[in-house]
């Protein structure tokens, strides 16, 4: 798994032919353009799926804590 | 003029510092002072209802961080829940009324009619949450999140610490992270907990089996790698994998599994069993992008597979329709599947209970798809605030699975793969201080 991991790690470097230089990071430093751009919905999700479905983790390490599951 | 790497870079930073763009700075700039407004509170209030009178929550929640300047950032959370309602008790629905014993003890017993899925409508439960963190830079290039978090319910106490380190590459193209965290759960079963795979008492719960005990507990590990990487000026990637290690009393002690026989007829209930191992794994994929100049997209994909059997996948979708400077409109579609874990029995024929040693009808450890489809309107307004209401339909469809043979037949025209859903609401109110 580790190893799969890497390959996808390296995959992903080597795949970044594209170099963003820091003035061209207007739209990725927009608010609604952040990996986890509304916090409070993904923390809500987190605990709804976490308490209804099996599977949990890959996002982050919400969704623990609860006796619901 | 020609310009090297190294000029362009400097000349760019030296440019934004001046138009004062936070995030850029060139390598001898000052360390970023405290803004004016150190506090951003981050607010949300979810309402949850199943239908046919099964579970309902509410669930106020309250986010505060406070800037400290320099990047560092110390952090609050408060969640309240509060539920009620019914929730199946792992039994298979019979062609007769079936009584099952309260977990509340003292003789109690609840009915379910004859055709139906046996809910225990005892069900209810309200829960305190809250976390503490603290981010800080380790370098131009790094930073470290610490976090302690516990909760407690009236039979379920919880306690948790992390930690998150993240480093920059490649002019902040690519960023690696790694994660730990570790939590400890102790569980107080109303009644006591059963003995696993024991016979649900006709008129009791199974507090007073000796070798059950009144306390249960569990440890949980997990670990998170991911890289994230910037394809080009309006899109991104990221890449997780995270394993997840639990250890200890993993059993729902409200739960149990019916011995039937060839007409369906339940025979008696025994106390699920999960085993004390669990081993998780998760691949996650998330790609954003900015598009038409305007709107956001964002598609992920989790590939989850464990050592009790059960692999899952989870795909989203939503789009941010920026219809206006202020406002926006953002349907979502989530759709997930999961098999059956291999313990995981609709009911067991008389006789197959002999020498098992796991077994459980919870329908979570069942097979069923899950769809949410969503739509959340917001707006951000003049002062730095936001807000937004997020309104979902949640419907997962059971698939009838391991479903004992011998009693097949007479299964047939019983509910052995019943539907669940849910209307969610949500609120969020974000503005700094």
């Amino acid at each position: 798994m580790i190893r799969l991991l890497w390959s996808l790690a390296l995959l992903a470097g080597l795949s970044a032919c594209a170099n963003v230089k820091p003035w061209q990071r207007g739209t990725l430093a927009r608010p609604d353009m952040q990996l986890e751009a509304d916090p409070v919905q993904a923390q809500l999700d987190d605990h709804i799926y976490f308490s209804k479905e099996a599977a949990s983790g890959g996002r982050g390490f919400g969704g623990g804590g609860c006796g619901c599951n | 003029m020609q310009l090297n790497e190294q000029q362009r870079l400097r000349l760019a930073a030296a440019t934004l510092s001046l138009l004062g763009v936070a995030g850029v700075k060139p390598a001898a700039a000052q360390e970023p002072a405290a803004p004016e407004k150190p506090w951003t509170f981050d607010t949300g209030l979810l309402l949850y209802k199943e239908g046919n009178g099964r579970v309902q929550a509410i669930e106020p929640v309250l986010n505060a961080s406070f800037n400290l300047g320099g990047e560092r950032l110390l952090s609050a959370g408060l969640v309240f829940d509060s539920l009620s309602g019914a929730s199946p008790n792992g039994a298979a629905p019979a062609h007769t009324a079936q009584t099952f014993s309260s977990p509340s003890g003292g003789g109690q017993t609840y009915t379910t009619a004859a055709g139906k899925t046996p809910l225990d409508d005892t069900f209810h439960d309200q829960r305190v949450a809250a976390n503490l963190g603290y981010q800080f830079p380790l370098s131009h290039d790094s930073k470290l999140g610490l976090g302690l978090r516990g909760s407690s319910e009236y039979d379920f106490t919880s306690f948790g610490a992390n930690a998150h380190y993240s480093l920059d590459l490649n002019q902040k193209n690519t960023t690696l992270g790694a994660g730990v965290s570790f939590e400890y759960d102790q569980v107080r079963p109303v009644g006591g907990a059963p003995q696993p795979l024991s016979h649900m008492g006709a008129g009791g719960g199974g507090g007073d089996d000796e070798e059950g005990g009144s306390s249960k507990n569990k440890n949980l590990v997990d670990l998170l790698l991911g890289v994230t990487q910037v394809l080009d000026s309006k899109s991104l990637l990221q890449l997780n994998y995270s394993l997840g290690l639990s250890s200890g009393y993993q059993t729902d002690p409200y739960k149990v599994v019916s011995v039937v026989d060839a007409n369906a007829n339940p025979l008696y209930y025994l106390y699920e069993s999960r085993p004390d191992k669990r081993t998780k794994h998760a691949l996650y994929a998330e790609y954003k992008r900015f598009a038409f100049d305007r709107d956001v997209l964002d598609f992920s994909y989790r590939f989850f597979t464990d050592s009790w059997g059960i692999n899952a996948h989870t795909l989203s979708l939503s789009y941010r329709w920026n219809f206006s400077e202020a406002f926006h409109l953002q349907p979502s579609l989530r759709f997930y599947r999961q098999n059956a874990a291999d313990f995981y029995h609709f009911a067991l024929f008389s006789g197959e209970d002999a020498g098992l040693r796991y077994a459980s009808g919870d329908p979570r450890l069942g097979a069923f798809t899950g769809l949410t489809g969503g739509l959340q309107f917001g707006q951000q307004l003049r002062n730095g605030d936001s807000w937004n209401v997020r309104l979902e339909y949640y419907k997962q469809r059971g698939q009838s699975s391991d479903i004992p043979a011998q009693a097949a037949a007479a299964y047939s025209g019983l509910p052995t793969a019943p539907d669940m859903s849910a209307v969610i609401l949500s609120m969020g109110y974000r503005f700094n201080w």
